[in-house]
């Protein structure tokens, strides 16, 4: 199945790229995607990014169609467009 | 007394003379320091018809327990007294170097009343004062005069606040600027200074107090600096300053344009990342901080560095006027700078007068030009005529209820709260900064009610403050009323807002520092007792409950974007926020058991006699 990542603002600079495309397994989940997406882009970020424990973005939320990735083992749909907002605010 | 001088100096301007005041050590733990302390202290000075510029208003520069020591992210202090802007309770506090050297003088603070015949500005060296003449000074701007007074000074160790032209001239919104750009930006502070004919600050010295526990103390900073370090919203500062956050707002709806019309603007060009492209840009930080969210512009123009926008100014100036020509943004920052102005309400006052041109209520023969939205230029044109107080600035001058209220306009088109001009932040995208700003202590703050913070994540378990779904109104309420007590706690302190310190770390901290020993709910109770002390000081001066209110402006349902039709429902949020201050909701003033219950016996007395 194919998934894209849409990284937005601060997020892209440190992920690297704005847009990525990721050809995952069927039935993949977020929890996969999050493995691809650290491991084509993790040596790039900042180290405070990333939550080794959990693989998964340190204060980031995901969102797909009308829904939010809450859980790691949430299945992807097919064609699904993931956009990953970083959740600092301030200033 | 640990962590204190233990005493104010008090200057009366009008004979111009010193001294000192001891403060108590039940005084200090009741109000703990910074704008609380201020509060308590402008409280007992103001009555009930005190004219905010009158030789009688107070003006309070005070610094807390933390500021000066090797905490990290305390050099700041706070400013305090009746706001020229809103008439109300007034506050502003800034960070630099400045508040480490009015610490380091051997005072916590400085209470000034009275008028100076001609101008003056004060030198503290040491736990010595001077009353300077200043003829000299005035008229000149805010960086010629920091840099007069520093090179004419004996003092090494020397920092100033002052003001600009601006503060001279008693513009409502006029600033208090220090260590160059860094300024106490909100409520007219400036303009209660050049009422007094006082020009400037000068503190010079290293005085520290003694502390409880200089070895937990030492031990602490180290962790606090690790913590700080490892914390993601530290590398996001200090990579991009607070314009870090504006394509997140804006994709949030948090980030307002066109006077608060619109939330959907694209901002590619004003942002964080846009800067260090544009820009030679290099970081600065305030004394002890290991971030550096400050921007410094290198060669702006030839010879010229200037301080780069912060978000609250690059969003007034630029998507709030639908502007995304950068260099104006930086310009109109720099012009409000020097002359010292507030950033936000002339930012705000300016995006009205757009707002007004479109609806033709101000014409081009009235304005001199015309007002496209997005222009630039006449943007700068506007912050000129404000700071010269030429033709139209002299309205955008008083910001934007006397605006309304002169162009006799609905009030609800005034983008402000009891008189202070709306922040940067939509309490359309945030339910929980939407009651925050109708009730905050000065006015619509975002920094004692960024409740944005808490629905991103960013907990307080001690106080139950959680983050849930940030576009319903239902239960918001009492945690804002609770984390605005908690932010609140931070001027008291003295803390930079982005500390990214707990609660027990908080505890720790004061104690190692004063030998007391606050746990969390003392910790809190200190906070809510910090509101109620500023709130019986705009009680005094005629604050009622119909003052707690969000304008119709900021509150009508937009048509675009995630916030598309949503309205946040204050009377739901206000009822909850009153009932866990114990406030009467018909009066808006605490309830006489509240005040006791807080410690605050005296005022309670003079409110309910």
């Amino acid at each position: 199945m194919k998934i894209t990542a849409e990284f937005h603002g601060v997020l892209a600079e440190w992920v690297g790229t704005r847009s990525a495309s990721f050809e995952l397994p069927a039935g993949a989940t977020y929890s996969d995607l999050m493995e691809e997406i650290g491991r084509r882009y993790r040596r790039n970020m900042p180290d405070q990014l990333w939550d080794t424990e959990r693989n998964l973005f340190n204060k980031v939320q995901a969102h797909g169609k009308d829904r939010t990735l809450a859980s790691a083992d949430t299945p992807l749909l097919e064609g699904e467009e993931i956009q990953f907002l970083l959740m600092i605010a301030g200033g | 007394m640990n962590g204190y001088h233990g005493r104010f100096l008090e200057i009366d301007l009008n004979n111009q003379t010193t001294r000192d005041l001891p403060l108590s050590e039940d005084f200090c733990k009741s109000y703990i320091g910074g704008a609380t302390m201020a509060a308590a202290l402008v409280y007992d000075r103001i009555k009930s018809d005190t004219d905010p510029l009158s030789p009688e208003n107070p003006i309070v520069m005070a610094c807390g327990p933390f500021t000066g020591s090797p905490i990290p992210m305390v050099s700041r202090y706070a400013i305090g007294g009746v706001s020229p802007l809103t008439g109300f309770w007034g506050e502003a506090t800034s960070g630099g170097t400045f508040p480490f050297r009015l610490k380091g003088t051997g005072w916590d603070g400085i209470i000034i009343t009275g008028k100076a015949e001609k101008p003056v500005y004060l030198y503290l060296a040491d736990g010595q004062a001077e009353i300077r003449d200043a003829a000299s000074l005035w008229g000149k701007d805010s960086y010629q005069t920091q840099k007069i007074i520093k090179d004419g000074a004996d003092a090494s160790n020397i920092s100033v606040a002052c003001i600009g032209p601006a503060g001279e001239k008693l513009i409502n919104y006029a600033c208090i600027m220090n260590d160059k750009g860094r300024a106490a930006g909100r409520c007219g502070m400036g303009a209660l200074m050049g009422s007094k004919n006082l020009k400037a600050v000068a503190a010079a010295g290293n005085r520290q107090p003694k502390y409880a526990d200089a070895a937990k103390i030492s031990e602490l900073a180290r962790q606090a600096v690790k913590d700080i370090n490892g914390n993601l919203i530290s590398v996001g500062f200090r990579e991009y300053g607070t314009l870090m956050y504006m394509d997140m707002g804006m994709t949030l709806g948090d980030t307002p344009a066109k006077y608060f019309t619109k939330s959907v603007f694209p901002v590619g060009e004003v942002t964080g990342q846009a800067l260090r492209q544009k820009y030679s840009v290099a970081s600065y930080a305030c004394r002890g901080c290991p971030i550096g969210c400050g921007r410094d512009l290198r060669g702006f123009k030839p010879g010229l560095d200037v301080d780069g926008p912060e978000y609250e100014t690059t969003v007034a100036f630029g998507p709030l006027c639908m502007n995304t020509d950068f260099d104006s943004i930086i310009e109109a920052n720099h012009l409000c700078n020097v002359y010292g102005i507030d950033t936000i309400s002339a930012g705000v006052s300016v995006a009205y007068a757009f707002y007004l041109y479109e609806q033709g209520i101000l014409t081009k023969d009235q304005v001199g030009f015309e007002l496209k939205w997005g222009d630039g230029k006449a943007i700068l044109k506007l912050v000129e005529r404000i700071v010269n107080q030429e033709g139209i600035g002299i309205l955008l001058s008083k910001g934007t209820l006397a605006m309304a209220r002169e162009l006799n306009r609905e009030e609800g088109e005034a983008a402000q709260v009891k008189g202070l001009e709306v922040p940067m932040h939509d309490g359309r995208a945030f339910h929980g900064l939407a009651v925050s700003y109708a009730t905050g202590p000065r006015g619509a703050c975002h920094l004692k009610g960024a409740y944005y913070d808490v629905d991103l994540g960013g907990m307080v378990l001690e106080y139950m403050i959680l983050p849930s779904d940030r576009l319903v109104s239902e239960g918001k309420g009492e945690p804002a009323a609770k984390y605005q007590s908690f932010k609140d706690l931070f001027d008291a302190l003295t803390l930079c807002k982005f500390a990214p310190y707990q609660v027990p770390q908080l505890c720790e901290m004061l104690n190692g520092l004063t030998g007391w020993q606050y746990d969390p709910e003392q910790l809190l109770a200190a906070g809510d007792r910090s509101i109620n002390i500023k709130r019986a000081v705009s009680n005094k001066l005629g604050l009622r409950r119909d003052h707690d209110a969000l304008p119709r402006i900021c509150l009508d349902a937009l048509k675009e974007g995630t916030t598309a039709n949503i309205q946040p429902d204050m009377e739901v949020m206000l009822k909850e926020y009153y009932q866990y201050r114990g406030w009467d909701l018909e009066t808006g003033k605490p309830t006489r058991e509240k005040l006791i219950e807080l410690g605050l016996k005296h005022v309670a007395d003079e409110m309910y006699p």
